[in-house]
């Protein structure tokens, strides 16, 4: 969520540019996206290039405000100590 | 379950990473494709200013070919997002080329100092404008090569830059 929250809002990455950013594997990144789909905090559109799937994700408005709260949260902690 | 602070703070070092490194692909992503148009074009422009000292009028044609391959480029790359530079776009690039007219009608260069400090000066007024990881990381590199400018390089500059706009102003 951090890659995508990096982006300018509304805009969408492709998945193969995601995991390249991540460093991450199909299947670790899948599952991510799934997980974060199913909570409504990112959007997937696929669609065709070509003949070719091409998967985009998107961050939506909840899942920003989610994901600032989390580092508000961590920020407390580390504050705390 | 509880989050130990070290484990806090690491995760907020990733986060931070991970959102850098997202920020700066982006940059590149975008921007990249009109940095190497726009390198092709002066290469084209200077190129031909170095062999014929009066070609000035080449760079009428360039950079509307060079404005309209942007906007080509551009919705290429609105195809991946939601949003497009559009009109934006087309009023930046003319407010910039428009600058750079009035700079150079003004503040015309006479000497090979002179010709230095302006191509720094729009450099470092771009990469303000559009304070991009991109154009930063290309400005820190550049920074570092112009100051070792060759003295031919200088005087190419000075030959593109000074006769074909001294010609200009003598006309007007």
């Amino acid at each position: 969520m951090a890659a995508l929250k990096a982006l300018p809002a509304r805009e969408q990455i492709e998945f193969m540019r995601l995991k390249a950013t991540l460093g991450m594997t199909d299947g670790n990144l899948g599952a991510h996206i799934v997980t974060l789909e199913r909570a409504g905090y990112l959007e997937i559109e696929k669609s065709f290039v070509g003949k070719k799937p091409c998967t985009r994700v998107r961050l939506t408005k909840p899942g920003r405000r989610a994901f600032e709260q989390y580092v508000s949260f961590l920020r407390d902690i580390v504050d705390q100590e | 379950m509880a989050i130990r602070p070290e484990e806090a703070a690491a995760a907020l070092r990733d986060i931070e990473h991970a959102e850098r490194h997202s920020a700066v692909m982006y940059g590149y992503r975008r921007t990249s494709p009109h940095l190497i148009l726009w390198g092709a074009i002066w290469i084209a422009g200077y190129g031909v200013s170095f062999f014929r000292l009066d070609a000035w009028a080449v760079w009428l044609g360039l950079v509307p070919i060079g404005i309209g391959a942007s906007f080509w480029i551009d919705r290429g790359q609105t195809k991946s997002s939601r949003r497009g530079f559009g009109w934006q776009y087309a009023t930046t690039v003319v407010v910039i080329f428009l600058f750079i007219f009035a700079v150079l009608s003004i503040l015309n260069p006479t000497s090979d100092a002179q010709v230095g400090l302006l191509l720094r000066f729009w450099w470092r007024s771009a990469t303000r404008f559009l304070e991009c990881g991109a154009a930063q990381c290309a400005w820190q590199f550049l920074d570092s090569r112009l100051e070792r400018l060759p003295p031919a390089a200088i005087s190419v500059c000075r030959n593109t830059f000074c006769c074909g706009w001294r010609e200009l102003g003598a006309e007007r």
